[in-house]
């Protein structure tokens, strides 16, 4: 049998070369499809599936709110549909789907035919625009084949990367291997947010500023949230998740400039940062620990009742 | 269209190749050129198809100057088409590239407010114009002669060398399109081709461009004035450094690469330049096709080293600040030529000196060798902070920081694992054997020096190993071709 190092005929030497490569890309592809559409592999993935199973049940929702984790963990949708008067649903992913996440699940509220959405509320930490953007977030969440052609072709060339890079990452490698050997743990989702365990690492006890500037072009999935309700003549919000004090506190100069590149764009701002207290602190500086998710909706519920009132339906052509 | 692109990998380069071998092989010759001419233009007019008519009228006008000046014997008059022929063609460039940064030093030295309008550069046209331009001065020389305008559209356009080099001689491409044995498909060939282009590939897309994250950062700070720490000044400089060695190195592999799949062998244009002992060295690695450009139309037609050593100097300069101006129309692009051009002086003086008290270069130890090697290494990189910087004001900043004058520490804009980054792709840079060496044994390029490319005991055998390792290469390098970005030396 030839070893690794005998010498091949160079049309054999092409033909291996070819045939590997080609052979395993497809292979790449195969499995990332089979994990991406077929497996709930990741812990991300189980609150992804509990809020579209959530959707598929819902019907004459006026309010949406779409976020990270930061919203997950701070507004009940129950008592704010109390408060406000108006069905609300808490579209809730994690950081990872980012903006790109949250404008698909919007699409996917605001185009079930079920609903006749009146109000949108996009809440993310703080630091959503010092993050990549999250073309995985948009893959993770794709609705269908229209979902990809809205995209420019970089748009398009990003997420065929984050595609790829979404199987050879460590993280979903090890992923699928321990679903393979059956030692995935699946995680809890209560109420809008993965159930909060204690952080094994309490880094986040440390306060680290969020140094200005926010990058913009992180936003660009946001800016298609404020194309997407503009055109719908749909009531469009922003206001930032909540945020250990200390880390608020610290973060002020970026806070001022990151309200102020917001509040250039054609939606309403509720810029005030909702402080969380040592006391009401969950597992991370922008999770409120669950006893204190009313007391947090509440107080949104407060600020965010001026600018949820009605407004004269603007349309496009 | 770039090389490192879905579209060119996917689609472009195996169609391209098919049909030309599919024709080449019923042995319609002349149809699969014409083929391969089609596809090199729509290749260039991907990115513009405004400046199609500018590279085709350019070609016909060079080719009519070409015929006039083989077929007039020696006299005033062939000097006349020839300076004609060469003013057109610098007359182009100097509009297309020159004209803003004319019109902007005008109007600050005078005060008025020309305004020559917005030209945009058309890709590659230092690049086919210094081209045809030394295909005008052979064709005067009687160096070479075309009368088949095909073979002449081909010269200039072939896509593997149109966009960034190398800078390919008349006389080195006619014999090669005349063989038979071009038009049908070789599997070494083919194989050789796949094989360097692939090591291009990876050179771009993951060593430039991941070692790219490091410098931009830097470079922008220093371009807005902020006070960067030594470390982080440093380590912007090294990492645009790498960049650039990987992103050119990178390219012409890839052209290398592309070429022989047509059974077509390009001139070596680069040569592990950071492995060089001194600056004129460094030149004789670095664009290597560019640097015999300069030497050949410019340098030794200005004398040379044959009218004394002041002139030979003042020649030097006058060669670099002009290489420096190829390279872009702006002031940094100007102080980097000078830089080198002051170098390369540095350089011959210090031989001289040599030769006074008795020292001989080829004593030197394994120390020396490699203190001359570090010496030549840091004048490169403390000039490339002039190359990469977009002003003056910026490059002043960068190197008043790597002076230590914005505090050691500093703004820490570089994160740690650069370090690490910058470490793997110098030890590759300096100990590792570069593509063309490693592939020897199959004759991936024509030398410009001969046994420029130096034997290594790392040459690669067509193997299942090596067949592994390269198709390791290649389906991570076609997993991060989305984000790459454009080959540096496109901008020129």
């Amino acid at each position: 049998m030839p070893s690794l190092t005998t010498q091949l005929a160079p049309g054999k030497y092409l033909r291996l070369v070819l045939g590997l490569t080609t052979g395993s890309l497809l292979a790449i592809t195969l499995l990332a499809i089979y994990c991406l559409f077929f497996q709930q592999l990741f812990s991300y993935q189980a609150l992804y599936a509990y809020q579209l199973e959530k959707l598929s049940r819902e019907s004459g929702v006026k309010t949406v709110f779409v976020g990270d984790s930061s919203l997950g963990n701070s507004i009940n949708a129950d008592l704010f549909t109390k408060l406000s008067g108006k069905k609300t649903i808490n579209l809730a992913l994690t950081g990872r789907y980012g903006y790109a996440g949250s404008y698909n699940m919007l699409k996917k509220a605001v185009s079930n035919g079920r609903n006749t959405v009146e109000h949108v509320v996009v809440m993310h930490t703080a630091n959503m625009m010092k993050r990549p953007v999250s073309y995985t977030g948009y893959l993770l969440t794709l609705g269908g084949i229209s979902d990809i052609l809205e995209l420019s072709p970089d748009e398009r060339g990003e997420l065929i990367q984050a595609f790829y890079n979404f199987i050879l990452s460590p993280d979903n490698l090890s992923a699928i291997i321990r679903s393979l050997l059956g030692s995935l743990k699946i995680l809890h989702i209560e109420n809008d947010f993965i159930a909060q365990v204690p952080a094994a690492n309490p880094e986040y006890k440390r306060p680290a500023p969020i140094e200005p500037p926010p990058d913009e072009r992180k936003a660009r999935f946001l800016l298609k949230i404020i194309e997407y309700c503009n055109e719908r003549g749909i009531d469009l919000i922003y206001t930032h998740g909540p945020l250990w004090r200390p880390v608020a506190e610290a973060s002020t100069d970026y806070l001022a400039a990151l309200n102020r590149q917001l509040s250039t764009h054609d939606m309403k701002l509720m810029g005030d940062v909702l402080f969380i207290e040592d006391t009401a602190l969950g597992n991370s500086e922008d999770h409120v620990a669950p006893s204190f998710k009313d007391a947090y909706t509440n107080e949104y519920h407060r600020l965010l009742a001026p600018l949820l009132s009605p407004v004269p339906q603007r349309t496009r052509p | 269209m770039l090389f490192n692109s879905y579209e060119f990998i996917l689609f472009f380069l195996p169609v391209t190749l098919l049909v030309f071998f599919r024709i080449g092989g019923q042995a319609r010759h002349k149809l699969a050129m014409l083929w391969l001419v089609c596809c090199s233009l729509f290749f260039y007019a991907w990115w513009n198809p405004a400046y199609l008519g500018l590279i085709l009228a350019s070609i016909l006008f060079n080719y009519a100057v070409g015929i006039i000046l083989g077929s007039h014997p020696e006299g005033r008059r062939k000097k006349t088409y020839l300076t004609l022929g060469i003013g057109c063609n610098l007359a182009l460039l100097a509009y297309y590239k020159y004209a803003g940064f004319f019109v902007e030093n005008v109007n600050n030295l005078t005060g008025t407010s020309f305004n020559p309008g917005v030209i945009a550069l058309p890709l590659a046209i230092s690049f086919f114009t210094f081209q045809q331009i030394a295909y005008l001065v052979d064709a005067y020389r009687s160096e070479t002669r075309e009368y088949n305008f095909l073979h002449y559209s081909l010269f200039v356009t072939f896509f593997p060398q149109l966009i960034a080099g190398p800078i390919v001689h008349h006389k080195e491409m006619l014999p090669q399109f005349g063989k038979n044995a071009i038009y049908r498909a070789n599997d070494m060939h083919i194989a050789v081709g796949l094989t360097i282009f692939v090591i291009g590939l990876f050179k771009k897309v993951v060593m430039a461009d991941g070692v790219a994250a490091y410098a931009t950062p830097v470079f922008s700070a220093a371009e807005k004035g902020a006070a960067l720490g030594f470390q982080d000044a440093w380590l912007g400089t090294l990492a645009y450094t790498l960049q650039l060695y990987f992103d050119f190195s990178g390219y012409s592999d890839m052209a290398i690469g592309l070429a022989r799949m047509f059974g077509i062998r390009l001139p070596l244009n680069f040569n592990s330049p950071y492995k060089a002992h001194n600056i004129i060295e460094f030149w004789r690695r670095w664009h290597i096709t560019l640097s015999r450009f300069l030497r050949d139309y410019l340098y030794i037609p200005l004398g040379g080293n044959r009218k004394g050593k002041l002139r030979r100097h003042v020649n030097l300069m006058v060669v670099m600040l002009l290489g420096g101006l190829w390279h872009g129309a702006g002031w940094t692009f100007v102080i980097w030529g000078a830089l080198h051009g002051a170098y390369l002086i540095i350089n011959h003086a210090w031989h001289t000196v040599k030769r006074l008290i008795g020292l001989k270069s080829g004593k030197t130890g394994n120390l020396g060798k490699n203190l001359s090697r570090a010496i030549t290494f840091l004048a490169v990189a403390i000039a490339w902070v002039f190359f990469r910087s977009d002003s003056l004001a910026g490059a002043t900043n960068m190197l008043s920081s790597m002076t230590g004058a914005g505090g050691i520490a500093g703004t820490h804009i570089v994160p740690v694992d650069a370090l690490y980054w910058i470490g793997a792709l110098l030890a590759i840079a300096w100990l590792a054997p570069n593509t063309q060496q490693m592939m020897r044994r199959y004759k991936p390029a024509l030398e410009t020096y001969r046994g420029e490319i130096e034997p290594t005991r790392m040459e690669l055998a067509f193997s299942a190993g090596w067949a592994g390792l390269v198709s390791i290469l290649a389906i991570y390098s076609l997993i991060h071709v989305s984000t790459a970005g454009e080959f540096l030396y496109f901008n020129f």
